[in-house]
């Protein structure tokens, strides 16, 4: 199991401090992407530098962004070789040299300045949604490496993103579905920290927490993993009952 | 082809990707096909990219051979239009495929388990894995660390060992100076010029104490609390590593 403990008293940097925007910059070229971070309430020494990192499954850049007191964009913040949709990760590093954190924050989506509202993640939405070529599947969970779970639609099928996101029997049987696979991952395959506050992870359990709260089962032995998989079954029962109401989502499209 | 000719560096187009994949297809399929030369210059299946800068055909004996050839070439093109273009590197695989296809002792193309990735790289594909590429492995692995990564420049350019393929698969740890340079201070040994036994396991769940997947997961763990793949050095990184890359670390130090 990997745990994290938070022995260096790293700082939580807010989601809603940051501000990442990404800029399509056309046909067979890199986007690009600005960025505003809100520091001001944070105890962080002004030489502490300030790196942000751009992930998306094995691929990754990083770009430095001057210091907590000085933030100084660099003059190219293009996403070379990089697949879409990346999350941000957002890092102050102590002038020290030892490479220390001292502030973080993980898992950052981007809006997009030519967002036209449909096939672009929803900034605030926890699942991403990526039309890809998936060949006779219909959809699927992509996971990357350390990243956010996308779903990914087939882009051959005509409005597969409007239906995702709109069609009640589509998500009635697809959403808890994907909701038990990214748990399953999260907690079964990776064994993540429930404890972890900024974990990869984190705002998934945050999500579930808020209908479904009896405490994750621990890692130790084959025992507590049949137990975590029990909890994720009855998350995703209290999820589809009390948040999303698959089954009436499901009839009623039947029906009408 | 002919040896040693000349030609400025293209990149292929949608019909130049087709046509140079159904060529390593059929070649694997067994089918005795000529090398489709037009693919390389014809302005349907290749464009020259700016500027312009020549390359010439030759061997390359080992990876480091072809990253320090296609470095100098290639320098005067910004990097940001070279790393991942797709399109120039599957030009230049094919350029090249003669050189960098491994073969029988008959000289017959050895395809079997290569896939056309290791020549092509499909513009629509999964962005990130570009590492397979042969040429784009050499380029960047030298682009990046020059002489330091000699324990991963000196495999043949035909070949990828599971260990290189595994560090240059992590993107971020690929192109860290310092986790390149603990690799190196861990896993090769400069007296031999060789691997050290036991750097590696064959899957994740076995991988042997200390090994590579070890410590690429250790690395992980120690991102949450250090900026690892940043500025870190190798002298920064060691300390922090647990007792079970001891082993490795003591033969390092020594």
């Amino acid at each position: 199991m990997i745990r994290r403990f938070n022995y260096t008293k790293r700082q939580r940097i807010e989601k809603q401090n940051t501000d990442i925007e990404i800029y399509e910059a056309g046909e067979g070229n890199a986007p690009s992407f600005s960025a505003t971070l809100d520091l001001n309430d944070m105890d962080l020494p002004p030489d502490a530098q300030i790196v942000i990192e751009a992930k998306r499954e094995r691929s990754s850049r990083r770009f430095d962004w001057g210091t907590v007191a000085s933030p100084l964009p660099p003059r190219d913040t293009r996403l070379t070789d990089m697949p879409p949709n990346p999350s941000f990760r957002v890092m102050v590093v102590t002038a020290d040299g030892s490479g220390r954190l001292l502030a973080l924050a993980n898992s950052i989506k981007a809006r997009r300045a030519s967002d036209d509202g449909d096939d672009s993640p929803q900034q605030d939405s926890l699942l991403w949604l990526e039309p890809v070529d998936l060949g006779q599947e219909v959809w699927k969970i992509d996971f990357g490496v350390h990243d956010n779970p996308t779903m990914q639609v087939n882009k051959n099928i005509p409005d597969i993103s409007k239906t995702a996101r709109e069609d009640q029997a589509f998500r009635a049987l697809v959403v808890p579905e994907a909701l038990r696979s990214i748990l399953t991952r999260a907690l079964v395959v990776e064994e993540c920290d429930p404890d972890d506050d900024d974990g990869q992870w984190s705002d998934w359990l945050e999500f579930i927490r808020k209908f479904y709260d009896d405490k994750i089962p621990g890692t130790s032995n084959d025992r507590d993993m049949a137990a975590r998989a029990k909890w994720i079954d009855e998350a995703v029962e209290a999820f589809a009952e009390q948040r999303f109401h698959a089954s009436d989502q499901y009839s009623t499209t039947r029906v009408q | 082809m002919t040896a040693r000719r000349k030609l400025p560096v293209h990149a292929l187009t949608d019909e130049g990707i087709r046509a140079a994949q159904n060529y390593i297809t059929a070649l694997r399929d067994g089918l005795p096909i000529p090398f489709p030369d037009r693919l390389l210059t014809d302005p349907q299946y290749a464009t020259p990219v700016k500027p312009r800068v020549h390359v010439e055909q030759r061997s390359f004996e080992t990876r480091y051979d072809a990253g320090l050839y296609l470095f100098r070439i290639l320098h005067s093109i910004d990097p940001t239009q070279v790393i991942g273009n797709a399109r120039l590197w599957s030009w230049l695989g094919m350029f090249y495929f003669e050189s960098i296809v491994k073969k029988d002792a008959d000289g017959t193309p050895i395809l079997g388990s290569n896939r056309p990735r290791t020549y092509i790289i499909d513009p629509e594909g999964k962005v990130g894995r570009t590492h397979h590429h042969r040429l784009v492995l050499a380029y960047e692995t030298y682009l990046w660390h020059r002489e330091h990564a000699w324990f991963m420049l000196g495999e043949p350019v035909n070949s990828l060992s599971t260990f290189t393929s595994r560090l240059s698969g992590k993107q971020e740890a690929f192109r860290s100076e310092g986790v390149i340079d603990l690799a190196h201070r861990l896993y090769a040994d400069r007296r031999t010029r060789k691997l050290k036994q036991g750097n590696y396991g064959h899957n994740r769940a076995t991988a042997p104490p200390g090994s590579l997947p070890r410590l690429l997961d250790v690395l992980d763990q120690l991102y949450m609390t250090y900026d690892v793949y940043g500025r870190m050095t190798a002298d920064q990184i060691l300390p922090l590593l647990p007792p079970e890359f001891d082993r490795f670390k003591t033969v390092a130090v020594n």
